[in-house]
């Protein structure tokens, strides 16, 4: 008898399925990354060898094996630490030799010939991934980019974020090659063709011809006429004029600096606005240092965005899905939240490619892009003639193909990228919406956010709205957060503490991951940070914020530990059937053995065939019964497969 | 996509091994992702549902980054990996008291697959207190061998690679440790029928 109920329980225990909760797997991610690096370090046991678990369990085996072995280790420990120091020291010399004793980290661009691109149209997307170099024209203005980074052309500015790169912009060369439809007639630098434009080189020559160009980063604004200059994009962000002249206007500095040939400027340090309920106004403006990020009130093209965020209705109606997947994100019932998108495969899976989490049927716009399945619109390295022809066909082409690929919307786009939300008669911002948003990609280009190269960046529209900079709400839950954290010094205790709010306060709890995150951005605790801060977003409903910590946190180096469930959260921010559709399907290709897997099989096949691709679904059907058959959309699984039957 | 994808070969196992080994923490991070639950999974059959199975999964991962510079391929990864599992696991329960086996509802809940009725649910929640109380009972070492063998269906040859000892000795301690189980069961019924008469 006993023996019978104990296989019961046996058999009972064999079925159990522990499932490692997300914000465990961050937990325990980022605690491994901060060990893996002090030991990388040469900094000793970050958690306590000698508690004596090391091997020590296995049976069989002596002291003196696991001595032997313990030894071993710690030597490779030491052989680690001198290697690392040399190398360190190594690179402090190329530092100081490349950039004159400059105290900011260097940008290691390998020497590779730049993928050349001629002239940019409007609205079209320059984009180097990580390791590459890719050079374009835009308003006559030679960019060549480090990867990873982007540029695009809207209007009379050009929107670059990158590593690095370098602007060159000569009269000879520069005026009279832009074939765009804005230049020069956009207002945004309109301050600047009055007499404090810059001049460059050469100083003092009118250059009818080529009005001053503007270069919007993300923490500065840069105007140049004829000047060469590089730009870091480090933390803080360096320029370094080479030739001529420029005006560098960084965010929240009281007034804008000349910088002129032979000459350097920084932007920075960067200060947090956590203590500031007033976004933007953490600024120095007595040193000009800038405040991280410029107000969202301020910003047209957020306000914008988040106006028409705010006005959309749920286009294809995912709302049922949603709201499954919301219930089911997360095991705690605050950590909800939607689901959709690009999938993200681990940090390694440089290569793999995402389905597009752009309408696809958006009528007017053409993409060149990067599918390996689709071989005519392919442009990779060196391929100028198929790069050029992507982008004239780009303005050519209305009525053209689905988007692929989206790239990753500038400042501007926003509108555009999700064109079924603009609010009903709110016009055009400009001609590059009523175009294209032309990518153009080089080989190598990930729509993967964990890819580690080429991630799309946050686009400073999303840094608006993104990680660092407070909403209002902060303001109203200071008192909250100050009374939770005020304790709290070291990143992980202030990530605690913030982890202890997400039951009570959930605004406050946003306001303090958000403000740890943007305090300590390099900190192992700054990744589950920015997945819970996403998490909070979309459970609160506001997508833009959600994306921005996702983005954020693709950045991160303690990214790939939280590949699946940022993965799964970017699937849940999806807006068309088809872009959820396919990331799903693209995240069950990323991770086959993902504990989520049974609902998000059970999920795909829904949506096939709500999509009315029931041929489609059927195989996703019978795949789910058999491998679920209890899982947590099975019954919906059963009614569906049954409805799509009856339809035969 | 999905095609496209699929054509993209991963990284093998042991290529990460490999690369982690010399310091890259990417592949270091590939390996965390791709097999912590499954290890997860592990613990917790191992030594029940508590929370500080997060610490011996920590704990496993950092042996395991400690260790792929003396690993020479000879096994699989994963079969490393496990092996340090059972390592850690085993070192953790030895150390641990021995707990009444009041465990968290929800932990409990959270091991139950599909989408049971209300009482299936309370029953199964029943079920697996039980098991891992009973389990807190007996030594670790046949607790291992125990859960290798009954509860994750391994053969006592697969066990005994895991563990570190012969088949045999596996063996007896997994009969050892079914007798004491059997044991302990009757008695705990015993005691039951006693309250109830």
């Amino acid at each position: 008898m006993s023996e019978q109920r104990l296989d019961e329980l046996v058999a009972e225990l064999a079925a159990a399925r522990p499932v490692l909760d997300d914000v465990a797997r961050a937990r325990v991610g980022a605690v491994l990354q901060a060990a893996c690096r002090a030991e990388a370090g040469g900094e000793g046991d970050a958690d306590g060898d000698t508690d004596g678990v090391g091997d020590g369990g296995r049976e069989g085996e002596g002291d003196a094996d696991r001595d032997a072995a313990a030894a071993l280790a710690r030597a490779n420990r030491r052989r680690w630490a001198v290697a690392a120091a040399a190398a360190a020291a190594v690179l402090v010399v190329v530092a100081f030799a490349l950039r004159g004793g400059g105290r900011h980290s260097i940008v290691v661009v390998d020497a590779i010939p730049p993928a050349e691109i001629g002239e940019l149209a409007d609205g079209a997307l320059l984009s180097a991934p990580r390791g590459a170099t890719v050079q374009g024209q835009i308003h006559g203005a030679s960019l060549t980019l480090y990867g990873p980074g982007w540029a695009a052309r809207r209007a009379d500015k050009i929107i670059v974020d990158a590593d690095a790169f370098v602007v060159d912009r000569s009269p000879s060369a520069g005026s009279g090659t832009g074939t765009g439809t804005g230049s020069g007639t956009g207002s945004g630098s309109d301050a600047y063709r009055s007499a404090a434009a810059p001049t460059g080189d050469p100083p003092g020559r009118p250059a009818p011809a080529a009005p001053p160009i503007e270069l919007q980063l993300r923490t500065a604004t840069i105007h140049v006429q004829f000047a060469t200059f590089s730009v870091y994009d480090s933390h803080p962000l360096q320029v370094t004029v080479l030739r001529g002249e420029i005006l560098l206007s960084c965010a929240g500095a009281a007034k804008d600096r000349r910088v002129t040939a032979g000459t350097s400027a920084t932007c920075g340090p960067v200060k947090t606005a956590a203590a500031s309920p007033s976004v933007g106004a953490g600024g120095d403006a007595a040193t000009g240092t800038p405040s991280p990020l410029p107000a969202v009130a301020a910003d047209p093209i957020a306000a914008e965005s988040a106006a028409g965020r705010a006005a959309a209705t749920d286009p294809v109606g995912l709302a049922e899905d949603r709201a499954a997947a919301t219930a089911s994100q997360g095991s705690a019932a605050n950590r909800t939240a939607p689901i959709v998108a690009p999938i993200v495969a681990p940090s390694s899976a440089a290569n793999r490619t995402a389905p597009s989490s752009a309408p696809s049927a958006a009528p007017n716009r053409v993409a060149a892009t990067a599918s390996p399945d689709s071989s005519a619109d392919r442009v990779g390295p060196g391929t100028q003639a198929t790069s050029r022809a992507a982008l004239a066909g780009s303005t050519a082409a209305a009525g053209g193909r689905a988007v692929a690929k989206p790239p990753p919307a500038p400042p501007g786009s926003a509108a555009t990228s999700k064109p079924t939300r603009r609010p009903a008669g709110q016009p055009a911002a400009g001609a590059a919406d009523r175009e294209t948003d032309a990518a153009v990609t080089v080989e190598g280009v990930s729509a993967f956010p964990f890819a580690g190269s080429a991630a799309p960046p946050a686009t400073p529209a999303d840094a608006n709205i993104g990680v660092a900079a407070p909403p209002p709400e902060t303001a109203a839950t200071g008192a909250a957060i100050g009374a939770a954290t005020g304790a709290a010094v070291t990143p992980a205790e202030r990530y605690a503490a913030a982890e202890r709010l997400i039951a009570r306060d959930a605004a406050a709890a946003r306001a303090a991951l958000r403000a740890m995150a943007a305090e300590a951005p390099e900190a192992p605790e700054a990744a589950p940070a920015l997945l819970d801060l996403a998490r909070l977003a979309a459970a609160a409903g506001d997508e833009a914020a959600a994306q921005a910590a996702l983005t954020q946190l693709s950045a991160h180096p303690g990214a790939a530990a939280l590949a699946m469930p940022a993965a799964y959260l970017r699937c849940t921010l999806e807006h068309t059937r088809d872009a959820y559709r396919m990331c799903l399907a693209a995240f069950r290709a990323a991770f086959p053995d993902s504990p989520r897997d049974a609902e998000v099989l059970a999920a795909l096949a829904i949506a096939t065939a709500r999509g009315g691709a029931c041929a489609a679904a059927a195989p996703l059907f019978a795949e789910s019964t058999r491998r679920y058959p209890q899982g947590p959309k099975a019954a919906d699984v059963r009614g569906w497969r049954a409805h799509c039957e009856a339809g035969k | 996509v999905t095609a496209a994808l699929r054509r993209t070969p991963p990284a093998l196992d042991a290529e990460l091994a490999t690369a982690a080994a010399i310091g890259d923490a990417e592949a270091f991070g590939e390996l965390y992702t791709r097999y912590a639950d499954r290890v997860f999974a592990r613990i917790t059959h191992l030594i029940g549902p508590g929370s500080d199975r997060e610490d011996v999964l920590q704990q496993v991962f950092l042996e395991l980054h400690r260790a792929l510079p003396r690993f020479r391929g000879d096994a699989a990864v994963s079969t490393f990996l496990y092996r340090i599992t059972i390592n850690v696991a085993f070192d953790h329960l030895r150390r641990r008291k021995r707990r009444a086996g009041d465990h968290d509802p929800a932990a409990l809940d959270a091991l139950i697959d599909g989408d049971p009725t209300p009482e299936d649910r309370a029953r199964r929640r029943q079920q697996l207190a039980q098991v891992f109380a009973l389990l807190e009972q007996i030594k670790p070492a046949k607790r291992v061998a125990f859960v290798l063998v009954a509860v994750e269906g391994m053969s006592l040859a697969e066990a005994a690679e895991l563990i570190g000892a012969s088949p045999d000795a596996v063996k007896q301690r997994v009969l050892h440790a079914r007798r004491e189980l059997v044991e302990l069961l009757a008695a705990s019924e015993r005691r039951t029928a006693g309250r109830l008469s």
